[in-house]
């Protein structure tokens, strides 16, 4: 090659930039594949959601739909500070499960009912009847406390058996508030224990589905391991390609000559190995 | 989620305090492994194309540094909760009656990580093989946080968002660690350093 023809410093610097953006974009385009397989796995493998974890969603709006209404009688016809106390935090509670609920359903395509069925409504016609004072507060307290305790061993089901980590997380966040709830409830002091549904005998109440399920661990976290054992090799092997592209003639140790002459601070972290 | 969660376990107050925990924990474990992929990266000479070395190395301090003062938000927030809030001991002292291994592993590792920041100015005083052994407990540190991470998410109920973020950030960071204790030879034989010429 004649010298006239050999490339400058400048346009050897500029070959070389050159040769790193095309690795950059390869790099970018690499990711983006990878990504859009990796959300591609994921939304493949959404497994349908199991009739106890949609009933999970159906009766936590339900009692939304009877428990706001309930908690605003509270405030118009008891007399009872504590009550009205009681009634207020139902309300609070239940419009920020609703509106959780709403949104859970709505992604999972799961239909919600938009009014309390008929025995919700019956017990809200009863309270309407009771007259306002102590008599109102037992009436109250004694079916709302009711109610909680027969959905409270439900969502304690469906957070035990269900394979959605979505519906996990919602059913355990439910049996929290719904213990709450009981425990408020209980301390108006107007809640009869003996009138309440006495505790099975057994726990054969569990269903024998739910049972067998508890001893088949082999399924457990199903979709998310699957996107993660499919997802780690992909990263990995970015890694790698990404360390190939980084790397530079002279290798490391003559890196680590150079860092040490340049800055000797710098032999510390060139030196670890 | 978390929020409905803490409704029923110390109201509107402990819901913001454990927005703010969970929020510092998330950031933290991020700039945790940013700050392995940066160091192992700098130390290896990896990313000397991107800046000079002492910049590189400033970027793991900050990163570094970053990482603490997260963690030291997650752990102080627990403090100021209403119900059920930890007191300064519990925040300090890795093995006490009742305490959970979570605890245990969180307070080792961030204490392992404070004890490497601050000593790390010490190399000038101290003989170099003492330094480097001290900093080298950073990776013990690490899979100790990432475990704490690991259990606390399963403790949460968000352990798919850690499946998928967590292990999104954990990977490159164990991947650049072990490389880390790869011989240059292999290295070299598989192409990720080229041989000096």
């Amino acid at each position: 090659m004649a010298a006239s023809e050999r490339p400058t410093a400048g346009q050897a610097l500029q070959t070389r930039k050159e040769a790193v953006l095309r690795r950059v974009f390869v790099l970018l385009a690499i990711l983006l594949v990878t990504g859009a397989s990796g959300a591609g796995l994921a939304v493949a493998q959404q497994p349908e959601l199991h009739p106890t974890d949609k009933e999970l969603l159906v009766r936590v709006r339900l009692a939304g739909l009877w428990e706001m209404p309930a908690g605003d009688k509270a405030q118009e016809k008891s007399n009872n500070a504590r009550v009205k106390e009681v009634g207020r935090i139902l309300m609070a509670d239940h419009a920020k499960l609703d509106e959780e609920v709403r949104k859970l359903a709505a992604q999972l395509n799961v239909p919600l009912p938009d009014e309390p069925n008929d025995d919700q409504k019956g017990w809200l016609a009863e309270m309407d009847a009771a007259p306002a004072g102590p008599a109102f507060d037992r009436v109250w307290a004694q079916r709302l406390r009711a109610a909680h305790g027969v959905i409270f061993p439900f969502i304690g089901h469906v957070r035990a058996g269900t394979r959605d980590p979505t519906i996990r997380a919602f059913a355990q966040a439910a049996v929290t508030v719904v213990m709450k709830h009981m425990t408020v409830l209980e301390s108006t002091g107007r809640v009869d224990h003996q009138a309440l549904p006495t505790a099975p005998t057994s726990t054969s109440a569990a269903s024998p589905q739910l049972v067998a399920a508890s001893a088949d661990l082999s399924g457990g976290g199903g979709v998310d391991l699957l996107v993660a054992i499919a997802l780690a090799p992909l990263e990995v092997a970015i890694v790698m390609f990404v360390l190939w592209m980084m790397r530079a003639r002279g290798g490391r140790l003559a890196a680590k000559k150079k860092a040490a002459a340049e800055d000797p601070a710098g032999r510390l972290f060139a030196e670890m190995r | 989620m978390t929020q409905t969660i803490v409704l029923a376990v110390g109201g509107p107050q402990d819901a913001g305090i454990r927005d703010i925990a969970a929020l510092s924990a998330r950031a933290a474990y991020a700039l945790m492994c940013l700050t392995v992929c940066w160091g192992v990266l700098t130390a290896t000479g990896w990313a000397r194309r991107l800046g000079e070395r002492k910049t590189l190395r400033n970027g793991h301090m900050v990163l570094a540094t970053l990482t603490i003062a997260f963690g030291l938000v997650h752990a102080m927030s627990f403090l100021f909760l209403k119900d059920g809030a930890f007191d300064l001991a519990q925040l300090v002292i890795p093995v006490l009656p009742g305490g959970l291994l979570r605890y245990s592993i969180a307070i080792v590792g961030l204490e392992l990580m404070i004890a490497i920041a601050l000593t790390a100015g010490l190399y000038r005083w101290t003989s170099y093989k003492r330094w480097l052994w001290l900093h080298r407990l950073a990776y013990l540190a690490f899979p100790l946080l990432v475990m704490h991470s690991l259990l606390g998410a399963i403790a949460n109920g968000h352990l798919a968002l850690l499946w998928m973020a967590g292990l999104t950030l954990l990977i490159p960071a164990m991947t650049l660690a072990i490389l880390r204790f790869v011989p240059t030879k292999v290295l070299v034989q598989v192409g990720l350093v080229e041989e000096e010429v």
